[in-house]
Order: structure tokens, then sequence, then C-alpha cells
């Protein structure tokens, strides 16, 4: 069974370049990448988590409201008790690199990431 | 597990339906036990499928149907079907993406499934997600498909209303009147009826739709953003639906068929593989020593023989 992938933009941005990228780097390597694209709300990436029945889920945002948009997507996953692993990319500042993970995201992939890079912790993170 | 899982989900549980969907893509002996408890409840869930080339609109007329039908307190289930890469395997499903606005409408449940480039163009087990939600306490089942012909016949076995749609300009009645196509829709549908060429296909259309079973197809004309345009779509669904009760039997026919020759299929495929005298035969026929026809017949007679075989072991 192929490994399924949620790849959604939080937040009112619309740089999607970056993650449809990620999304078509994940389909080449054989994943099921289920793309929802720009301006998702919270509620909606955790909704459609759920009924995608997903593994893993990436988030993607550039307009710099990163930490509270992903800090909401972690606690509804919280709340609705619900354990699917999270990462992100975007523009993200290496500041905050520590307080996303302290929220529970796995990997965080700022600018100039490799997508090689990308794939393999993709898979390291839906074999665990 | 099953049972309390499919309990949940009879009572509109949707982790729990997701859950079961995942198990039904899985595994392919629990997706047999699955329909063996579900098959006798009775289905609630009328299924409805919009089949047509890429990029006519489906998903967006989808969207289109759900507002209008969630606005009248109806529960409907969707199953967005995306072809997977016969390459990496890997897929991009992007369908829903016309439809986030309903992602968090709790009458609204949306699912993504990838199909490898199969002959029948659904997976095989596309039905047994139909059915699975046909019991799950919704209203209706809408699956969306890529493809006609051939594909759009399989698919029509397991609906009870299918929707073909098209847009201006696909060709003339040339490529209206060939087979396969024309032939399964229930209601055709000419989407993006803003653009220039849309009365032409109609008139194209219309020279080549049949009463079929005492039902004429209508031809509806939509602008999938403009949701006044799509109301009569949802109209004569409907209405087809509450007329469609008399084909279930020659449905269910057609479906058996279907699933009896892939049955088949999978044996034939099987016993090749494992025949120690293929690799011979096809010496024997490469080489002009025995012909394809005689061939065949032996292998038949060899497959027979085997079958019997089976059968006294039992």
């Amino acid at each position: 069974m192929r490994k399924r992938i949620l790849v959604a933009k939080v937040g009112l941005d619309g740089h999607d370049r970056g993650a449809k990228v990620v999304a078509r780097a994940l389909k080449n390597a054989g994943f099921e990448v289920i793309y929802t694209g720009i301006r998702q709300s919270p509620e909606q990436v955790v909704e459609t988590a759920i009924q995608e029945d997903v593994d893993l889920i990436g988030l993607s945002c550039l307009s710099g409201a990163h930490i509270p948009l992903f800090r909401r997507v972690m606690e509804l996953l919280k709340e609705k008790n619900i354990k699917i692993p999270v990462f992100c990319g975007g523009t993200i500042p290496p500041d905050d690199i520590p307080i996303l993970k302290k929220m529970g995201i796995k990997e965080v992939f700022g600018p100039g990431s490799s997508l090689k890079d990308i794939v393999e912790k993709v898979r390291e993170m839906v074999a665990k | 597990m099953i049972e309390k899982l499919l309990e949940r989900a009879k009572s509109g549980d949707r982790v729990a339906l997701s859950k079961l969907i995942t198990i039904i893509e899985k595994n392919s002996e629990k997706r047999k036990e699955i329909i063996k408890r579900i098959f006798a409840c009775p289905a609630q869930g009328k299924i409805i499928c919009f089949t047509g080339p890429p990029g006519v609109g489906k998903s967006t007329l989808i969207d289109q149907v759900l507002s209008i039908l969630s606005s009248e307190g109806k529960k409907v289930g969707v199953i967005l079907v995306d072809p997977r890469s016969p390459f990496t395997g890997g897929s991009i499903l992007g369908d829903r993406i016309r439809m986030q606005r309903h992602a968090t409408n709790p009458n609204i449940f949306i699912r993504s499934i990838s199909c490898a480039k199969n002959p029948e163009g659904v997976s095989r087990y596309v039905k047994d997600i139909l059915k699975l939600m046909s019991i799950a306490g919704l209203d209706y089942i809408i699956v969306e498909t890529v493809g006609a012909g051939q594909i759009a016949v399989e698919v029509s076995h397991i609906c009870h209303t299918t929707v073909l749609v098209l847009m201006p300009n696909m060709g003339d009645d040339i490529q209206m009147m060939k087979a396969g196509i024309l032939e399964t829709a229930d209601i055709y549908v000419i989407n993006k009826a803003d653009i220039q060429g849309a009365d032409l296909t109609e008139a194209y259309l219309r020279d080549n739709i049949e009463k079929r079973d005492g039902w004429m197809p209508p031809i509806i004309k939509t602008v999938g953003y403009n949701k006044a345009t799509v109301i009569p779509l949802v109209e004569k669904i409907k209405e087809h639906l509450s007329k469609e009760v008399c084909r279930y039997r020659e449905k269910v026919k057609g479906l058996l068929k279907t699933m009896f020759l892939e049955y088949l299929d999978e044996l034939g495929l099987r016993f090749l593989e494992n025949n120690s005298n293929f690799e011979k035969i096809v010496d024997d026929v490469s080489t002009c020593k025995k012909d394809y026809y005689t061939a065949t017949e032996e292998l038949f007679d060899m497959l027979k023989k085997e079958v019997l075989k089976d059968d006294k072991r039992n």
C-alpha cells in the first residue's frame, strides 16, 4: 500500500510553488499525494487528513504566520486524538525551528532545502 | 475490529469510515470480509457517477452539486479517482482542491483514491468502497472517474445514475457516433457552456442519443462556477434516481459478468505463471511447430484438468 501524504498551505498566502514542487517530488518518489492547494484553514487541513486517512501531513507557509497557524493544526490533531506526524516548509527563520519542533513538528525545511533530502526524511517519517 | 468499525461507520462516524476505506484499499481478504458482512444491510445511499475526459470540469460541477445538496440538509459522500503513475506508482490526487470549501462541512465526506491504469480504469475495489459508503448513513454517494468508453461501461454497473460531462468543441458528429462513450450515460452535461460552440456540441449530441429503458437521457448545459446552471442538473439526477430501480437487476447481471471474467483472468494468469509446459509451448509456436489456436486449446485443456484435480482434492 502506497503511503499517503497531505500537502497543504495554511493561511492567507498564495505562494504555492514550493508546495507544488515538493508534491511533485513526492509523487515521483512513489507516494500518493493529496494536494489541497492554497488558503486552507487549520480546521480544513485536519478534517481533510481524517477523511483521507493520510500517513503524513506536510504544511507550507510563506506568510510569516507559521507559528500560530501550525500551532492550531497541532492543537486540533491533539484535540481529536489523531496521531499523524507533521512536517513543514516555507520561509521559516532558523530561530523558529526549535519552537516548531517543540510543538511536535517532526521536520522543518526552510529555503534551499534539497528535494532529495526532503524525500529521504519523508521516507523515514512514514516508516515509523 | 472490523465489526466495531462498521458499527461506528453505520452511525455516521467518519474516522471509522475513513479507516474502513483504507482497509479496503490495503487488504484484499479483509475487503471481502467487509463486503460479506454489509451486503445484506439496507443501502440508503444512492450512487451517482460523474465521468468524462480530463479538464471538462467534473470536480467543479461536483463542488456545486455538493453545495446544493448540503443546503437541503442531505449527507453526501464523494470518492474521487485519479490516475496513478505506471512508472513510479506515485500520484497527485488533486480533485478535491475544487471542493475544499466543503472540507469542514459535517454532512460531507470526501475521499481521494488513486487507480492504476488497468483496462477497467477503475480500481477493482472502488465498487467495494461505494458499497461501504452506501450503508454509512449517507443520502448520496458521488464518484468521479476519468475516462470514458469501456471505463464508463464498467462504472455504470455500480452506479444508480451516470452523468457524462463534456464541453464545447470536443469533436464533431463522427466522434459522437463512436461506440461506447454515449451508450452508457443517463444524463449528459455540456459544461463550460459559456464558450462558443456549445449549441453545436449539443446538436451533435442530440442526434446520437436514444431512449433507453423508457428514459430519454437529457442534455444539460452548465457553467461550473455558476450555481444556478447546476440546479437543473441536480433536479434531473433526482428524477432519474426515482425511476432507476427497474434496471437494478440488469446492472447486477453486468457486474457479476465483469467480476466473473476478472476472476477467470486472474486464475488464468496464475495458471500460466505456474505452468511448466508454458515455455515449451511458446517455443513450439515461435518455431511454427504449432499454431497459436492449437496451443491455446491445449493450454485450456490443461487448465480444465487442473481445476478438476483441485475439485477432487477439496
